[in-house]
């Protein structure tokens, strides 16, 4: 309990950031949909749903508390916020520009380094989230660089990015391209537990795999733990691996997909005879 | 009706219907039969309440202090709006808490309009709450009645001549009840406490629901019920304020803080919105104020539980006020469910049974245990 008390105090005293936190500036993307930085695009999409839904005309949750005006201006700045974040290159664009790029990254790494999923906290911490918010504050405030995004040029970029967006967040990169050659030389590449490390790497979820690459989770796991009675033809293995290896943007990934499918013919066939 | 097969008789216990496998929570111990001491550390097994006690103390009213004793989880189902199947919720998730093998107290604090008994299907018991605080006449053993169900308990509400409605509880009746609660606690009657309140946001309802760990809102999609509830949640931002400012002795920063919530002091126009950002406003001249108060709100969970629901957008509701209340409000709010539009619930009331036994297969039956299992969750558990 002492923590709790500690943690508030310090909030207050150590920054005078917090008390800027109602000036209209402090309004991070991040914080207008209620996520960590570091959010997966599968939270982005989800908080943007459920926030759009509170705020929508009709909504029956806003009588009596808020007006037609604010929650039409809330759902301007809560679309505007889901056009920024679920745009990779934009994203990228706008961490650097709230100076939160590095802080992703870091994150990212550190997620690779230690446990392959962050476990998930059940209860909504509010002190989380408003250390978080504050951060992301901080750090604007020492970029000093709002962020500005007309609609402009946000329709350009999206309209150049839109083949980017089937690519993981982490995927892309020479540095990632790296590392993945070095996993894929040090192991089979028939193997589906080397799949699993390549998707850790990225760190991409068996949800966010499923959601972007529309394979169930149950033959996500399936090729992951080589599970080949639980696989449908090989045909269809072939097509999963496909969008599995081109979202994690695997380098030369045909030699594993062929690698798989063969493994997963020869058991079919012993399987009959 | 005791003869009917398969229907409790009041004399003998019957488990508690098992939350279905489907359903049971990781975490839930199987319901045992004769238990004698209740788990020692239920609250201290929770992480979430253990972190979350400091906060929980500051926004007990101020009259209130638990010292070191360690109080049960306690559970307290409000909303505002009469109607909206507070007494309902609050009997059938006694009997989904139980489930899980823990002692559940449920107490009727609807003053004026005690019918908790009603829902377990008992007759009006002999001595109620009013003889253990009021008349302090009974000792506490003697004013808990067991129901039909094992593991759960009642202590029935003041009748009216007793408690002489709500002009005769005051800071003292309060003091008693959180000390009945915590001795519950102490002489292992109770791991869980559900606080069965009245309708309206009376300073004593205020009181009753900021005593518990988790408050559960029942609310009906309906701009009425919905208004009442918001009302509720302002009220609570106020009791909250006077509060800190006695217990702190910061009298100003409190005045300060009520003036700039209720609009009084305006603030330039596009800082804030929300509640919220008016509190956090307030940090620039009372940054001590400001974050004990953010312990305080943050201290408890809030479920939200929406009741009659017709169609898939009565179920939106709930999602959108955890929102409105996490976002306007500051609370830990959490919507913990939905019960539909069902006739089983006036039925079981006319056969005067406790639903989830009356019809354990219907959907209200199922909502429960899943209401039950979130709200666990939710307080770590």
């Amino acid at each position: 309990m002492d923590d709790l008390t500690e943690m508030t105090l310090g909030d207050s005293f150590g920054s005078d950031t917090a008390v800027d936190s109602a000036s209209p500036v402090a309004q991070t993307y991040y914080r207008v949909l209620d996520i960590p930085t570091n959010a997966t695009r599968l939270e982005i999409r989800e908080s943007y749903l459920r926030l759009k839904g509170t705020y929508s005309a009709g909504s029956a949750a806003l009588y009596s508390l808020i007006d037609e005006d604010e929650a039409a201006r809330q759902l301007a700045e809560i679309e505007a916020a889901f056009r920024t974040l679920s745009d990779d290159i934009q994203r990228a664009d706008y961490d650097r520009q709230i100076g939160g790029g590095d802080l992703r990254e870091a994150d990212r790494q550190g997620a690779i380094a230690g446990a392959s999923v962050t476990p998930r906290v059940i209860e909504s911490d509010r002190y989380l989230r408003m250390r978080e918010s504050a951060a992301s504050i901080n750090r604007q405030r020492a970029s000093e660089q709002p962020p500005a995004y007309d609609d402009a040029t946000v329709r350009t970029q999206r309209s150049t990015l839109t083949v980017i967006k089937l690519k993981a967040s982490a995927a892309g990169s020479p540095v990632m391209h790296e590392k993945m050659r070095d996993i894929i030389a040090a192991h089979d590449v028939g193997d589906g537990d080397l799949y699993r490390q390549l998707r850790e790497l990225c760190s991409v979820s068996s949800d966010e795999m499923q959601e972007r690459t529309k394979v169930s989770i149950g033959h996500l796991e399936a090729i992951e733990t080589n599970r080949f009675e639980r696989l449908p033809q090989a045909v269809y293995v072939k097509g999963f691996l496909a969008s599995y290896f081109r979202y994690l943007d695997v380098p030369g990934y045909e030699k594993l997909m062929s690698a798989f499918t063969a493994r997963l013919l020869d058991w079919q066939a012993n399987k009959k005879s | 009706m005791s003869d009917l097969p398969g229907y409790p008789s009041q004399e003998g216990f019957v488990s508690p219907p098992s939350l279905g496998s489907e359903l049971s929570h990781p975490l839930s111990i199987p319901s045992q039969q004769g238990m004698e001491v209740c788990s020692d550390s239920i609250y201290m097994r929770s992480p979430v309440l253990t972190r979350r006690h400091a906060g929980w103390v500051l926004g007990l009213p101020a009259y209130l202090d638990p010292g070191e004793r360690r109080p049960p989880v306690i559970v307290a189902v409000g909303g505002g709006k009469g109607g909206v199947g507070k007494s309902l919720v609050s009997a059938n998730l006694a009997v989904r808490l139980a489930a899980t093998g823990k002692k559940v107290l449920a107490i009727d604090l609807d003053v004026g309009g005690a019918n908790l008994h009603s829902y377990f299907g008992l007759n009006i018991p002999r001595y109620n709450l009013a003889d253990a605080v009021l008349n302090q006449s009974r000792s506490l053993q003697e004013v808990i009645v067991p129901t039909s169900i094992n593991g759960v308990s009642l202590i029935a509400g003041g009748r009216e001549e007793a408690l002489g409605g709500i002009g005769a509880i005051n800071d003292q009746v309060v003091r008693s009840v959180f000390d009945l609660i915590l001795n519950a606690r102490e002489q292992n009657l109770a791991d869980f406490v559900i606080l069965d309140l009245g309708a309206g946001a009376h300073k004593y309802t205020i009181d009753f629901f900021t005593l518990a760990h988790a408050g559960v809102m029942a609310a009906l999609p309906e701009p009425t019920s919905i208004e009442n509830a918001y009302v509720f949640l302002k009220s609570m931002l106020f009791a909250f304020t006077e509060r800190l400012g006695t217990r702190l002795n910061m009298p100003e920063a409190a005045q300060l803080t009520r003036s700039i919530l209720t609009g009084a002091t305006p603030l330039p126009p596009g800082t804030a919105n929300s509640y919220l950002e008016k509190i956090n406003y307030v940090k620039r001249t009372e940054p001590v104020f400001v974050s004990q108060l953010l312990a305080a709100i943050s201290g408890r969970t809030l479920g939200i539980i929406i009741n009659q629901i017709r169609c898939q957008k009565d179920i939106d509701v709930g999602r959108s006020m955890e929102t409105i209340a996490d976002r306007y409000f500051g609370f830990n709010a959490r919507s913990l469910g939905y019960l539909n539009y069902d006739d089983a619930a006036w039925k079981s009331l006319r056969n005067r049974r406790l639903l989830v036994l009356d019809f354990p297969h219907s959907l209200l039956s199922k909502r429960f245990s899943e209401m039950a299992r979130t709200l666990l969750l939710n307080l770590g558990l």
